[in-house]
């Protein structure tokens, strides 16, 4: 039991955005969240490692438990807490610097390497880790934005993984991407899923039933069901389910 | 056909009137150089930018107008660092700490346009009262005082423009992999700093030009400021006197100043250039 989500409401403002959230995430799989566009997706993907914080008028309610600590309510550890959970988003957004830098950043502000050699070995392992080494070697000086978009998303990843996070969560990481990359990424999810938890938002059913071991259904604000992939995709339980899968809507 | 036809003839025309414009434009930036240049250059000397205005400079004799040179310099250098101390917390605090919709920023950007617009006799003005407020003559330390007011707006809507659009995905990418505010703080700086550096030298050109607000709180003399207390002479104020001298001579000399205010805006705007393109290469 990776992460645990008890009765968590959560209100931007006046609306409700999740309602009476309860899901538990295992460890070491791919769990994805599937659901029409602002069923609250990406609001419980942003509560779970609390960025959410930066949203005006946010309010928390209910426990979020990562490794049977509660996050919600304890200011303190949220820093740490961040750097456990590794965050990939919907568009790469690598920081104003060099190639190296960006995958160095983490560590640097984590203070997680005493000598150079040891955060230049970081930096070579995590880009191997995401395939961008062979694509990048002898230019790891030149500033980030010059990589194309899919070269730049795995960066992005290169970057989460130095920090050595436990769990990492995407939010639709490969929606901007073109096929060739975004097949390069998915591939990716699932080779790490041996190391990481991970949770991924997605707007594609057909990703979703290729790379999820565990499938949620979200439709406005609450889980609808949630499942081994299996068991969601062939036999679903609840009526909405069915008509979201068959695409009656979407 | 006649509708194509009227459709050509209407995109030709606004295309003609446009580049008419723009011609406009640059005839005007070319026939004040022109101007500044060929009546400057008849007293442009090496005396008139190494020496001071000696007895009768101004009815024609020798000297030069180094003492305006180096008060401009020395008020505008003491009120862009005083500026800069101030504008950047605040641009910082605007784009980074407050949220876009923040009811604080709308109303401090207000305040800082109303700043802007507010016209530098103006602040000559008010900076004249505070001076006989504080007991002050007109001084080196006057001149500082108004320009640092008069720059301050300046600098921040010029940074705050720059800033403005910054991607605020940076802030989540930073927040996301463990940082701190301040941490994240130094992330932005590195996107916007060229905005903030070139901000600064096209605020410090215009600031340096202005004659109205320092021609009552710095004052004038034909001497180099040696403390706050003295007054200081200015570019600006010296093309303004000798100007309205009756002498050709002493007229000339005020292109000749005018064009080293030029000159000096000129250097300031390619600076800003050159620092934008060689320093941007990691900006998004």
């Amino acid at each position: 039991m990776a992460i645990e989500i008890r009765d968590l409401n959560v209100h931007i403002k006046d609306a409700h955005i999740l309602k009476h959230v309860n899901l538990t995430i295992p460890e070491k799989q791919i769990t994805c969240i599937i659901g029409p566009s602002g069923c609250g997706k990406s609001t419980l993907l942003r509560t779970m490692n609390r960025l959410i914080d930066s949203t005006e008028g946010v309010r928390l309610e209910g426990k979020v438990l990562v490794d049977g600590a509660d996050i919600i309510g304890s200011g303190a550890g949220i820093t740490e807490l961040r750097r456990r959970i590794g965050l990939v988003s919907q568009r790469p957004c690598p920081l104003p610097m060099s190639i190296f830098d960006n995958v160095a950043y983490g560590c640097r502000i984590n203070k997680m390497y005493k000598r150079r050699k040891g955060l230049i070995y970081a930096v070579q392992k995590n880009l191997k880790a995401v395939g961008l080494w062979d694509e990048v070697r002898g230019r790891v000086r030149t500033p980030a934005s010059r990589l194309s978009i899919g070269q730049q998303q795995r960066l992005c990843l290169a970057r989460s993984l130095a920090v050595e996070p436990q769990y990492i969560l995407a939010d639709e990481a490969t929606s901007a991407l073109d096929p060739v990359s975004s097949k390069t990424v998915e591939d990716l999810f699932v080779a790490l899923k041996r190391d990481y938890t991970i949770v991924m938002v997605t707007h594609t059913l057909h990703q979703a039933l290729r790379i999820a071991d565990n499938v949620v259904f979200m439709y406005l604000g609450e889980i609808v069901e949630a499942g081994p992939a299996a068991q969601v995709f062939h036999n679903p339980q609840q009526e909405l389910t069915r008509n979201y899968l068959s695409g009656v809507f979407s | 056909m006649n509708v194509i036809r009227s459709k050509r003839i209407e995109e030709l025309f606004f295309k003609v009137l446009m580049l008419a414009a723009t011609m406009l434009v640059f005839a005007l930036v070319i026939s004040v150089v022109w101007t500044v240049l060929s009546r400057g250059s008849r007293a442009m000397s090496w005396d008139m930018i190494t020496k001071l205005p000696g007895g009768g400079f101004y009815i024609g004799k020798e000297g030069g107008f180094l003492n305006a040179i180096v008060g401009s310099l020395y008020i505008v250098g003491a009120s862009a660092c005083i500026g800069l101390l101030i504008s950047v917390p605040v641009v910082f605090y605007l784009n980074v700490y407050l949220k876009k919709t923040s009811r604080l920023a709308y109303a401090a950007r207000l305040a800082f346009d109303v700043l802007f617009g507010v016209p530098s006799i103006v602040y000559g003005a008010f900076g004249f009262a505070i001076m006989v407020f504080l007991g002050l003559r007109t001084s080196l330390l006057g001149g500082i005082i108004v320009i640092t007011l008069l720059i301050i707006p300046i600098f921040i809507r010029s940074m705050d423009e720059a800033t403005r659009n910054f991607p605020h995905d940076i802030l989540d990418a930073s927040f996301a992999l463990g940082a701190t505010r301040w941490e994240t703080l130094k992330v932005v700086v590195r996107q916007i700093a060229p905005g903030i550096a070139t901000a600064t030298l096209l605020s410090v050109g215009r600031a340096i030009g202005d004659a109205a607000s320092v021609m009552f709180t710095a004052g004038y003399t034909d001497s180099i400021p040696t403390s706050l207390s003295q007054p200081a002479a200015t570019l600006p104020l010296a093309v303004f006197f000798q100007l309205s001298s009756p002498v050709p001579e002493v007229q000339d000399r005020a292109y000749a100043a005018a064009l080293v205010l030029t000159l000096i805006v000129l250097i300031l705007s390619i600076g800003g250039r050159f620092i934008t393109s060689r320093f941007s290469k990691n900006k998004l």
